[in-house]
């Protein structure tokens, strides 16, 4: 059957991977809340990881798998500073709101 | 790989040996709170439960008779959904772990390359079942227990993972049975001699990683009224108890199959006294789990219990760095060993 | 092959209706515990294309420490911040149509133009140690630069906890 011959290829990876990162996308762009946006970076983050795996199985080249494994542990680091700075910034303004979201620099705490 | 022709037949064997092992380890996990007692009930002079059966034997069937008759009682402020998965979220991450752990050379229900790793990775995924019973019971203190004891699972975690780098680069290969096998093929029979310090280190974290004593802070009656399981009540309470004992299995079975050299005798020793030789290996493991049990059950009577700080400064000021050079000798042991 | 193609569309579907939940769930904790189910999800995916310890590690570093992370210092904010407010959606909402739209438009395209017909692996790469011994003699230097790059977050950390440390707020 043709669904099943589709199934058992390569193009299901490529369609989760859509899904995962228009998710991302539209997580950020259509919630109000701060923090949503930042997990949804790491969705986007995951879609496209499984982007680099899926090629690099279908492809026959290990270094795909190598990629995401380096970018992995970097991208640990990159989510824990975006969190501290989310936290200081809430401390500042007392708000989670991304349609207020206009400090770019330090501000006297009242 | 199975075949399509045979698929039946290996999910009904796989379905089998699941039975057998869930079976034998509830068991034991339900008769490990009666042995409890009893012998903590020893060493401070007195009897533990002798009531109910002939000498107390039928103690845990009137515990799970009471729970499971006891009202099932829901806060009107607590999330209910979370409220009511998050003990089942505790018991399948400790469960899943036996799946993959060897009983004998030839019987492990799922034969991985990476055994190690998924014990590893189900540690790390059963600290939210705790995080979530803290938070969805809907109140303060309950939430600070949870994120309490989360806390100290997850710092234990760290030198957990080091100390088991130490095993498996020993052994060159992530699978236990690999890691037995090289036990038994080495000098003195055991990973816990060259590498002292790693199964030290492995000993206290396998205390924290499981809440129990002395790192039960959560779980005393005097600290934050019970810390994340004070809202549950009749068998959920039960599910978390059953959580924590049968992680206490999966803990000890590790240590001896990891450091104690599993189910294999030194070879040293099997040429001393020849007639060891016909023991089943199988025996010998459960032998050595049983000692691990008694050990856990022996410091839970004798030590006191450690202050939240005090634990949180154990972890990453003393923990991490021993683990660290217990990587480094292993390391040079390794390099002196291939060259 | 017939059960990997059935594998496949349960987890495709899986995973849609995921992504469905994080989009309508108002409060951030059920957002939060759905995306948590893609992660492991994810992790297992990994398994089908024959790369274990990437499933492995996924599930340890992400769905293990990262996640665990966030959860943490979601539980710092008072209750009425992790709520979101009805008419959630922004005054962006004709232009935000536009990743919707075109999605559907590749998915559409892929399907018309056709699927080649055999899509096997030319290789398989399911060794460990071939990958392990890859990045440890062929390309060392990424090690190196990992070290150098996750230097940054642990000055970064000492430069923000510092000052509480000189106020005594220890």
């Amino acid at each position: 059957m043709e669904i099943l011959r589709i199934f058992a290829s390569e193009y299901p990876f490529y369609v989760i991977s859509g899904f995962l990162i228009f998710l991302g996308i539209g997580l950020v762009l259509l919630k109000r809340n701060l923090l949503v946006a930042i997990l949804a970076l790491e969705v986007v983050f995951n879609g496209i990881n499984l982007l680099f795996v899926t090629v690099s199985h279908y492809l026959g080249d290990p270094k795909g798998k190598i990629i995401v494994l380096v970018t992995l542990a970097v991208a640990a680091g990159s989510f824990a500073i975006g969190l501290i700075l989310v936290v200081n910034y809430y401390r500042l303004t007392k708000s989670l709101s991304l349609e207020e979201l206009k400090l770019l620099g330090e501000r006297d705490e009242e | 790989m199975a075949s399509n022709s045979h698929l039946l037949w290996d999910i009904l064997i796989i379905l089998l040996k699941i039975a057998v092992v869930l079976g034998i380890v509830l068991l034991h996990a339900a008769y490990t709170v009666y042995a409890e007692r009893k012998i903590i009930g020893r060493m401070q002079a007195r009897l533990g439960p002798t009531e109910v059966g002939p000498y107390g034997l039928l103690q845990p069937i009137a515990d799970l008779i009471k729970l499971l008759f006891k009202e099932d009682i829901i806060p009107i402020e607590a999330h209910k959904f979370i409220f009511q998965i998050a003990p089942l979220l505790v018991l399948v991450f400790a469960i899943t772990n036996l799946s993959v752990i060897p009983f004998h050379p030839s019987f492990s229900i799922a034969d991985v390359n990476l055994g190690v790793l998924v014990i590893l990775a189900f540690a790390g995924l059963g600290t939210y079942g705790i995080i979530l019973a803290g938070y969805s019971s809907g109140s303060k203190y309950s939430l600070l227990g949870g994120l309490r004891s989360a806390a100290q699972i997850l710092s234990y975690e760290i030198p957990l993972g080091l100390s088991l780098a130490g095993v498996i680069l020993y052994a060159e290969s992530f699978r236990i049975q690999d890691i037995v096998e090289a036990q038994a093929k080495s000098l003195i029979g055991m990973n816990a001699l060259p590498q002292i310090l790693g199964f030290i280190v492995f000993l206290i974290c396998a205390f924290a990683e499981t809440n129990r004593a002395p790192f039960d802070l959560p779980e005393a009656e005097s600290e934050l009224v019970a810390g994340y399981i004070t809202e549950y009540s009749g068998f959920r309470m039960g599910i978390f108890f059953l959580g924590e004992y049968i992680s206490m299995y999966v803990m000890s079975l590790l240590i001896s199959l990891c450091y104690l050299g599993g189910w294999t005798l030194p070879i040293w020793l099997t040429s001393l006294l020849p007639f060891l030789k016909v023991l089943p290996p199988t025996l010998i493991l459960i032998i050595k789990v049983y000692l691990f049990i008694f050990l856990f059950i022996w410091v839970r009577a004798t030590f006191p219990r450690y202050r939240f700080d005090q634990l949180m400064s154990m972890s990453w000021k003393v923990l991490i760095p021993a683990a660290l050079l217990n990587f480094i000798w292993i390391a040079l042991l390794k390099w002196r060993l291939l060259t | 092959m017939i059960e990997r193609a059935i594998a496949l569309l349960i987890f495709t579907t899986l995973f849609f209706i995921f992504t469905l939940f994080t989009f309508f769930f108002r409060h951030l904790v059920y957002q939060f515990l759905c995306i948590l189910v893609l992660m492991v999800l994810q992790g297992i995916l990994y398994l089908y294309l024959n790369a274990e310890f990437l499933a492995a590690i996924q599930v340890i570093v992400y769905a293990g420490a990262i996640l665990v992370m966030f959860l943490f210092t979601l539980f710092l904010f008072p209750e009425e911040d992790l709520r979101d407010v009805k008419g959630d959606f922004r005054s962006l909402r004709y232009t935000s149509f536009l990743p919707v739209a075109l999605f559907i438009f590749l998915f559409l395209w892929e399907l018309i133009r056709g699927i080649p017909e055999s899509y096997l692996p030319q290789k398989i790469y399911f060794d460990l140690r071939e990958m392990a011994s890859l990045l440890f003699n062929e390309y060392w230097i990424i090690l190196f630069i990992l070290a150098f790059i996750l230097s940054f977050p642990m000055v970064a950390l000492y430069v923000f906890f510092k000052e509480e440390r000189e106020n005594g707020n220890s």
